[in-house]
């Protein structure tokens, strides 16, 4: 090794021995003089260089770096620095040895008395490790930062010392925020899954440190105002673990990934609710509802199902549907299921019977689809039942009932017919055979057309009260003209046929032939009419006949008795005897034709009903008899009477007829007669009861016929008129009379004569 | 007392002469010294009322009697013109009438007849009513005063 040269003798051996000492350092060392120049390398220099000693002592740093200037330029730029202040001096600096190698290293310069001397310290291998360091540390945080979940990094006193962007995108709090504090939930309102607020007890940091445990899935819910749901939550999963070091049983801290399960937490919360709100559609479906397993049995089975099929939950559980099916229904699934499976059809749809456990049979309308696996692969059936046992019996009874209507309608002995707009839709064999048509020809025609011209609108004001619904029906009578041009009475019941909102739809008209009962009417009207007409002719010829006979009979009467005052002395004593039989004869019809003539009175001359106290005619009566009954010394008593509607003339007649004959029969006894009323329901009976000598049975209906007598003139006298004009006043008031008398079992008790009169306005009297 | 010479003037309208005889035979009997006359029908009756055509001289009857069955114009109407009929309306007329069941009819009317009679079948009776129809007239002619 070449020595440097050196001035002083104590200062070069010690520079001497200084190099002997650094030569063989394995760090490269320099010396360089005062003005840049190189004194002297040690090995390591040379090694690390590539370059002799000897060759580049008294060279320069820029003969180092021929090819790279501004490394050049660095050390010389550093020695000036150091020149300025000496002392000490280092920095770190990339160099590229002479052979092209590049390397890091770190130069530790110091001055002394005419120069400096310098370290390299060659930290290639150590700044490798740390750039490799670095990346993976950048590699690390550009995963951690690059990942979804949050994660927090806190040290031993739970203080946040890292965090990730994840973190604060979810928290939604920038790091510099969470850095430094005790984590999220200082900061934030949150809650426990619960919705209870959460305490800082609850942090799951706080947790793991308590029990040591690393926490995993704890729910946190971040209280959110935005988006003005005030109730919004935004949930939290977090997990935590501690941090240690390689080969450290000790922490030093703890991390925390965060992950929003918000989303997550809302679909559980609708599966939730969709589960409970299936599983209460199942159990409260109006519809049976079932799971079958592929075994065919039973797996799910809701209440209705239970109920149609009238099997207890558990039973049928233990079931298969075939096990239940109505016998001839058995395979009428099964006929089907292959082609479900296969994906041919998406369900079985079909109508059958099922057998009830109390052996009955249920009709149920069936649905079977078939769930599947992501794959495809069948994992069991769902069916749905429905009972329309009553909807077919519903059916059936409406078939049966429209069989019977359609036979009834056929039928009918009544003609029947649907009209709409007045023309016939539908008609009936009955009416085509009243009208006198064929069904072709009538479903052409208008009502009207067929109608008589006279009655043609008859119906109208009927069926417009009934159209808008004052009248539910309504019936008519009604002349049609029939196709063989005769007239055919009707008798018509229209009713209009409405759907169920109430709009009509068509009218059904009931046609009766009544022409015969027409003509029946007509013709008893007309003898009606002509019996009434006859009847006051006869009562009129009665009155005329009886009137005019009495003129010739006065004649007759008159002459004769003035024959006999002018010329008696000249008469024998048989032409006396004569002409005293002729007088007599007249005279005896002079009073038939006047009891004649007040028995056709009664009908032709009677004044009209009025309100007449019975009492008051009556007493008129006895006034007429009072001289008949002074000589009878006869007691005529009377209870209370009504007022009644009568002819008061006639019903005075009546009473004085009655009394009057009461007193004519009269017994040995003093006569007694009593008079009294009774209310009937619908009538007044009066009764004249006398103590007379009575009437035997068989005269019971005689008595009251015109110039019936029971008794010769000589006992008493009398036409035999009375009780004929009683009669016929009675009749005329609308009541009846009869008497009751029993002479032979009831000696002395005389007659009582009844007759009644109507309460309300009858008989005649009620036409006036 | 209203002073009279000469007999009652009476005008029988009869169309019955049995009828018209026999009251001629019961004046006959009575104490009135009478003057009877008489008409078939009702036209003939108001002529001789008023003194038309061949009834120019009659004397004005004191009284009328009436029967209602006439032919041509019957006794109602009669009975009516002469009460609607200012001349005549004061002549007292009794109305003949063959049965009570006529007489009621003519009340109906409500025509003022001064009297009604039925004509009795019996001789007798027939006579009784002539004399009443003499006391009646002695009542009107006892009438005060100025009756006619």
């Amino acid at each position: 090794m070449a020595r440097p040269t050196v001035k002083k003798p104590v200062e070069t051996l010690a520079l001497e021995e200084a190099f002997e000492l650094l030569e063989g350092l394995p760090v490269p060392v320099f010396f360089k003089s005062r003005d840049g120049r190189y004194l002297g390398v040690n090995k390591a220099w040379e090694e690390m260089f590539g370059l002799a000693r000897a060759a580049f002592v008294g060279k320069q740093v820029r003969d180092l770096y021929p090819q790279n200037p501004e490394i050049a330029e660095l050390h010389a730029l550093k020695d000036r620095e150091l020149w300025q202040r000496p002392g000490s001096q280092s920095y770190e600096t990339p160099i590229v040895t002479p052979d092209g190698r590049r390397r890091d290293t770190i130069y530790y310069k110091a001055t002394f008395p005419g120069g400096l001397v310098g370290v390299i310290v060659d930290v290639t291998a150590r700044t490798r490790a740390q750039a490799a360091l670095r990346e993976s540390e950048e590699r690390f945080r550009s995963v951690v930062d690059s990942a979804n979940e949050g994660m927090l990094v806190y040290d031993r006193n739970l203080t946040v010392i890292a965090g990730n962007r994840a973190a604060e995108r979810i928290i939604g709090l920038p790091l510099a925020a969470l850095i430094g504090r005790p984590g999220f939930t200082s900061q934030l309102p949150c809650i426990r899954e619960d919705g209870q607020p959460l305490t800082p007890a609850d942090r799951p940091t706080r947790i793991t440190l308590r029990t040591s445990r690393p926490q995993s899935g704890v729910r946190i819910g971040i209280l959110r105002k935005e988006g003005g749901a005030s109730g919004a939550v935004q949930w939290l999963s977090v997990n935590t673990a501690f941090l240690r070091r390689l080969d450290e049983t000790e922490h030093y801290g703890l991390v925390s990934t965060i992950t929003d399960v918000t989303a997550q937490r809302d679909a559980e919360e609708r599966l939730r609710e969709s589960e409970a709100r299936f599983r209460r559609t199942f159990e409260l479906a109006g519809s049976g509802m079932a799971h079958i397993g592929l075994d065919r049995r039973f797996i799910r089975v809701n209440r209705r199902l239970c109920e149609i099929l009238g099997y207890p939950e558990d039973e049928l559980l233990r079931l298969t549907g075939r096990q239940i099916s109505h016998p001839d229904d058995l395979d009428v699934i099964n006929d089907q299921r292959p082609a479900l499976y296969a994906g041919k059809i998406d369900a079985v749809r079909l109508e059958k019977r099922y057998l009830r456990k109390d052996r009955s049979t249920v009709w149920v309308k069936f649905t079977m689809t078939v769930e599947r696996d992501a794959a495809g692969a069948p994992l069991y059936e769902i069916a749905v039942y429905d009972d329309i046992t009553a909807q077919l019996d519903a059916q059936q009874r409406l078939r049966e009932s429209e069989a019977r209507f359609r036979q009834t309608f056929e039928l009918a002995a009544s003609g029947i017919c649907h009209v709409v707009d007045g023309r016939f839709v539908k008609v009936n064999k009955a009416l085509c055979e009243i009208l006198g048509y064929s069904e072709e020809q009538l479903l052409g025609k208008t009502v009207k057309e067929v109608s008589h011209p006279e009655d043609r609108d008859v119906t109208d004001a009927g069926r417009m009260r009934i159209r808008k619904g004052e009248l539910d029906s309504a019936r008519f009578e009604k002349r049609y003209i029939r196709a063989d041009g005769a007239v055919v009475w009707a008798d018509l019941a229209i009713a209009l046929v409405r759907d169920p909102a109430g709009a009509p739809l068509y009218e059904v008209a009931i046609f009766d032939d009544i022409t015969e009962r027409k003509q029946q009417e007509a013709a008893l009207r007309a003898a009606h009419e002509e019996l009434k007409r006859s009847n006051a002719e006869l009562e009129q010829f009665a009155y005329v006949a009886s009137h005019d006979l009495q003129e010739p009979l006065r004649m007759v009467a008159s002459y004769t008795q003035l024959l006999g005052r002018r010329y008696e002395e000249k008469f024998d004593k048989d032409a006396r005897e004569f002409m005293s039989y002729i007088v007599d004869g007249a005279s005896r019809m002079k009073q038939l034709i006047e009891d004649l003539l007040a028995y056709s009175r009664v009908g032709t001359k009677g004044h009209d009903f009025q309100p007449v106290a019975a009492e008051g005619a009556l007493r008129r009566g006895l006034f007429n008899l009072r001289a008949a009954i002074e000589e009878a010394g006869a007691a005529v008593t009377f209870d209370s009477l009504p007022t009644v509607h009568a002819d008061e003339a006639q019903l005075a007649q009546l009473f004085q007829n009655l009394v009057g004959n009461a007193l004519k029969f009269r017994s040995a006894s003093v006569p007694r007669i009593h008079v009294q009323a009774s209310e009937r329901e619908h009538e007044w009976q009066f009764e004249v009861r006398d103590n007379g000598i009575g009437i035997e049975p068989q005269y019971f209906e005689r008595i009251f016929m015109v110039f019936q007598r029971l008794h010769n003139k000589g006992e008493y006298p009398g036409t035999g008129i009375g009780l004929a004009i009683c009669k016929k006043v009675v009749e005329r008031h609308g009541g009846r009379i009869w008497v009751e008398s029993r002479p032979a079992q009831v000696p002395n008790q005389g007659s009582s004569f009844y007759f009644t009169l109507p309460r309300h306005k009858g008989g005649e009297g009620a036409n006036g | 007392m209203v002073e009279r010479n000469g007999p009652i003037e009476i005008l029988l309208v009869e169309d019955n002469p049995g009828d018209v005889r026999l009251t001629r035979e019961a004046l006959k009997e009575g104490k009135v010294y009478s003057n009877l006359h008489t008409v078939k029908d009702g036209v003939e009756a108001m002529e001789f009322l008023r003194r038309k055509g061949k009834y120019k001289e009659v004397p004005r009857p004191d009284i009328i009697l009436l029967d209602l069955n006439l032919p041509k114009k019957d006794g109602r109407e009669v009975l009516e013109e002469i009460k609607t009929d200012d001349d005549l309306k004061r002549i007292p007329v009794v109305v003949l009438t063959t049965s009570k069941a006529e007489e009621d009819v003519l009340r109906t009317y409500n025509l003022h007849a001064n009297c009604y009679v039925t004509k009795p079948v019996d001789l007798e009776k027939f006579m009784v009513v002539v004399k009443s129809i003499d006391i009646f007239w002695l009542t009107v002619v006892t009438l005060p005063p100025n009756g006619h």
